[in-house]
């Protein structure tokens, strides 16, 4: 975790751009937060109508770990839309987004239980490093 | 009702893994949750190739989101993503970083 699902409408963002956006999306979210790299997901769906229930043609989709501020999440949405619109030169006003959360507790990845936001050690920032060696 | 939707990256599950990969999460969940077969459901959604990324790179990586039943206690659903990842690598050879499991309760 974070996951982030890009709807979009079909065929609308050539491959480069998506590849542009997903590490974009990676700077946001650990220079906010300082998680690692490599915990974060980034993903596009083609959506054949209107990708959010407010009628934007492009919704983003984010889970991330419960437990930060909503200053917090305001300032990774913003910065999420804001990567997609200068990348993908979409307009912010058509582009639309939530950050939803989920316990860490709730999350298995590389073999652990996710810690809580805040509570990460060391080991954390190490996890899995060895598998990518 | 139980649902687990498996979000996988286009070509890197082979199609004759599936149902090993439908009927896994089903007997975990009867196994350790006492929950009848028929309550869980088994949904594949594919990431087409290009569009999935993990740190910024092409990722490999299944996402094995599933829904309980509030109220499940922290070491039973530990064992429960514990089993389902076991499962799941054990089922594909995926490395343990191409597997990410979750369960969270049902919004009811």
């Amino acid at each position: 975790m974070p996951l982030y699902k890009c709807h979009i409408p079909k065929n609308s963002i050539p491959s480069d751009a998506k590849a542009q956006i997903a590490e974009g999306f990676t700077d946001v979210h650990c220079g906010i937060t300082g998680a690692p790299r490599h915990f974060v997901h980034v993903m596009f769906f083609d959506a054949s109508k209107a990708g959010s229930e407010d009628g934007a043609p492009y919704f983003i989709d984010g889970i991330n770990r419960a437990g930060r501020s909503a200053e917090v999440k305001h300032q990774i949405l913003d910065g999420l839309k804001a990567t997609f619109s200068e990348v993908a030169g979409v307009p912010l006003s058509e582009i639309s987004g939530r950050i939803g959360e989920i316990p860490a507790s709730h999350f298995m990845e590389e073999g652990v239980i996710l810690p809580e936001p805040g509570e990460e050690g060391a080991e954390w920032h190490t996890v899995g490093a060895a598998l990518r060696e | 009702m139980i649902d687990f939707e498996c979000i996988v990256q286009e070509g890197v599950i082979a199609a004759d893994l599936r149902p090993g990969l439908t009927t896994g999460p089903v007997a975990v969940c009867t196994s350790l949750l006492g929950e009848p077969a028929e309550s869980v459901r088994v949904s594949f959604t594919e990431v087409p190739e290009g569009s999935g990324f993990k740190g910024g790179e092409p990722s490999r990586t299944s996402l094995v989101m599933g829904t309980i039943p509030p109220g499940c206690e922290s070491q039973l659903r530990t064992q429960l993503l514990k089993d389902i990842e076991d499962m799941w690598r054990r089922t594909t050879g995926c490395a343990v970083d191409e597997v990410v499991v979750a369960a969270t309760d049902h919004p009811n």
